[in-house]
């Protein structure tokens, strides 16, 4: 490719153009359990798929009731863990034809409870889409419900919040529904 | 410790150090700070299986995850939910500027327009070429095309950008 002198400067300013951009990237501790977490679950959902056992994939992600997926150290504590100095939300999650509701609530003393809802994702396909915003209804305060709608038959909701023992979004947890 | 809990403290040690680098790269796919991380996430669950593999081969993991995270961004930009950067009327005041010294001033957002004008394999080729400092063969690995397809995109990307009122530099 011929470049003229000005489209050679253009080219020169573009690396730095891009590094200066991009914001500073978050945490990377907790990245790689996370992965290994969900490579796990992509294997056994797989092997369930190859098995022919399109339902019992569901099942098998759902069974464990709460996907922890941590993105970072300061992580809420999850939903299942049994520490009683940080006591774990409880959520309940609700599968009608297309539509999922759910329940997030965290207690009131637990240490690490958020202090609202930053975001709820959903995610399709087990994973293998990328996610789409769900939109919450009700309180946006600690205690929260969700629904939202989608085509496909098994969702995983992420839920993020801003905690009051730590800042930033979290990612804690998931949880799968079928209809 | 077992070779299992050697691989993962080793794999963990690897995204400690090349993580925030391969979510800049994911930023720059993206344009989205949540879709990065999840891309990055991503990428890394489909290549953690290969680890010891490649590690015990020589290869680089980073090679490979790279090429996983630039496969998942494109077959997600196939998907009909794929939400681009929303294009705005109102130009919106810069986040973050870049001087490199010579007046050459470029906002956060006047980059990510300009980049949201590329088709998703040209903005992948420039991505890569000048973020990634990637040469044309590696980037047709990594793209899985020959060099001359990642020619015929890296020549068309720079002549939108150029184009591109939001990326007009002081030339």
């Amino acid at each position: 490719m011929e470049s003229s002198e000005t489209d050679s400067t253009f080219e020169a300013n573009l690396p730095a153009a891009l590094s200066g951009a991009t914001p500073l990237p978050p945490p990377m501790h907790g990245y790689a359990a996370a992965a290994r977490s969900r490579s796990r679950r992509r294997a056994i959902a797989r092997a369930s798929l190859i098995g022919g056992a399109g339902l019992a994939t569901v099942a098998v992600i759902g069974g464990a009731a709460v996907l922890y997926e941590p993105t970072d150290s300061n992580s809420i504590a999850p939903a299942g863990q049994t520490d009683p100095t940080d006591p774990a939300p409880q959520q309940s999650l609700e599968c009608k034809s297309e539509q999922i509701s759910g329940q997030y609530v965290f207690p009131a003393d637990s240490p690490g409870a958020p202090t609202a809802l930053a975001a709820v994702r959903g995610y399709a396909n087990n994973y293998a889409d990328p996610p789409f915003d769900l939109v919450p209804s009700g309180s946006t305060e600690s205690s929260t419900e969700w629904q939202w709608l989608t085509d496909d038959g098994a969702v995983q909701a992420i839920i993020r919040v801003d905690g009051t023992s730590s800042t930033g979004w979290k990612l804690i947890s998931a949880s799968s529904c079928t209809d | 410790m077992s070779v299992a809990q050697d691989r993962a403290a080793d794999f963990e040690d690897f995204v400690v150090a090349r993580g925030p680098a391969l979510w800049r790269t994911a930023w720059l796919l993206t344009g989205d700070t949540h879709l990065a991380e999840d891309l990055v996430q991503t990428a890394l669950s489909r290549a953690w299986p290969q680890f010891g593999r490649i590690e015990r081969d020589g290869g680089s993991f980073e090679a490979y995850v790279r090429r996983a995270l630039v496969n998942v961004h494109l077959t997600w930009r196939r998907r009909r939910w794929w939400r681009n950067e929303i294009s705005s009327a109102t130009m919106r005041e810069p986040q973050s500027v870049v001087d490199d010294g010579d007046s050459q001033v470029l906002s956060r957002h006047d980059l990510l327009a300009a980049l949201a004008t590329l088709t998703a394999k040209q903005r992948t080729v420039v991505v890569l070429r000048y973020f990634e400092d990637l040469t044309e063969s590696q980037i047709a690995e990594s793209l899985g095309c020959s060099t001359g397809t990642v020619k015929t995109h890296h020549s068309r990307a720079l002549a939108h950008l150029r184009a591109s009122s939001a990326l007009a530099m002081n030339d």
